[in-house]
């Protein structure tokens, strides 16, 4: 059985792509995993060890809150799903992923949390189509 | 996900991404067009008018064979499957039918035919995904 990724930061588009893959894990049998990306955060060598913990506790909240949100919206429709964190680049990280045996694809919001609103499509959703070597779907 | 529009332009990317429409279709009973497009030649001012309009009808028949061909080499279609080519930029045209005409989804493969060797995505892929207001499902 294959495992379709979902990349979510708990923003809207990517809870439309936590809904477009469960109708594509209803429809194809696919397994559902939902991923959250703790991007690599670039400190000051001075910074104290208290902020960096701080820092890593807030981003662990994040990363719960955001992956029970989709969570929540794979219960609710009678699937269940897998959680996993991952730290990294969030398009290199999702890219290097996908390319494991069980994975049929991956689905991405158009523009997460970090977007710019102008434009259509977010740097991660664009970046992870670059490199990535399993089809990807973006949703809007 | 009740109309799926795949772009097809004979390219091996872009018959993977037929098989993909298909495949996903088919559970959900979706209506499949494959298009083609023709971009509008850039000719020298002093080319003579009428013969561009051949060569575009020549290119737009060209179309209804790979299409055809396509829909051949993906196998069994036993979906609701439709073929149309149609003049204009690639992406937009795209884009604005997906739009224009309500489809749930639209397929593209990675690199087509004009596409630079080693560049993973196409101009037109890119395009794509940066234009169309609908979810874009790039297949490699």
């Amino acid at each position: 059985m294959k495992t379709v990724l979902v990349a979510v930061d708990g923003s809207e588009p990517s809870l439309k792509g936590v809904a477009s893959a469960i109708d594509l894990s209803k429809g194809l049998g696919l397994k559902l995993e939902l991923v959250y990306v703790i991007p690599p955060v670039l400190l000051p060598p001075s910074t104290y060890a208290e902020t960096i913990k701080k820092l890593e506790e807030g981003n662990a909240a994040m990363a719960t809150s955001a992956l029970e949100k989709g969570k929540a919206l794979v219960k609710a429709a009678g699937l269940d799903c897998d959680l996993i964190t991952i730290h990294g680049a969030p398009a290199e990280s999702l890219a290097d992923l996908a390319m494991a045996e069980r994975v049929w694809g991956v689905v991405i919001g158009a523009k997460g949390h970090n977007a710019v609103s102008r434009v259509l499509l977010g740097s991660n959703a664009d970046r992870l189509m670059h490199i990535c070597s399993k089809p990807v779907l973006i949703v809007r | 996900m009740k109309k799926i529009l795949v772009a097809v332009d004979g390219s091996d990317a872009s018959l993977k991404g037929t098989r993909k429409a298909l495949e996903w279709g088919k559970p959900f009973g979706a209506a499949v067009t494959l298009i083609y497009v023709v971009p509008p030649m850039v000719l020298p001012g002093d080319a003579p008018w009428a013969r561009m309009d051949e060569i575009h009808a020549a290119e737009l028949k060209r179309g209804e064979k790979v299409l055809a061909e396509t829909l051949a080499a993906a196998g069994e279609t036993p979906l609701n499957v439709s073929t149309r080519s149609v003049l204009g930029p690639a992406a937009e045209t795209i884009s604005e039918l997906a739009d224009a005409e309500g489809y749930d989804l639209v397929v593209v493969g990675s690199t087509g035919k004009g596409a630079v060797k080693r560049m993973l995505l196409g101009s037109v892929a890119d395009r794509l995904v940066h234009t169309c207001t609908k979810p874009v499902l790039v297949v490699r």
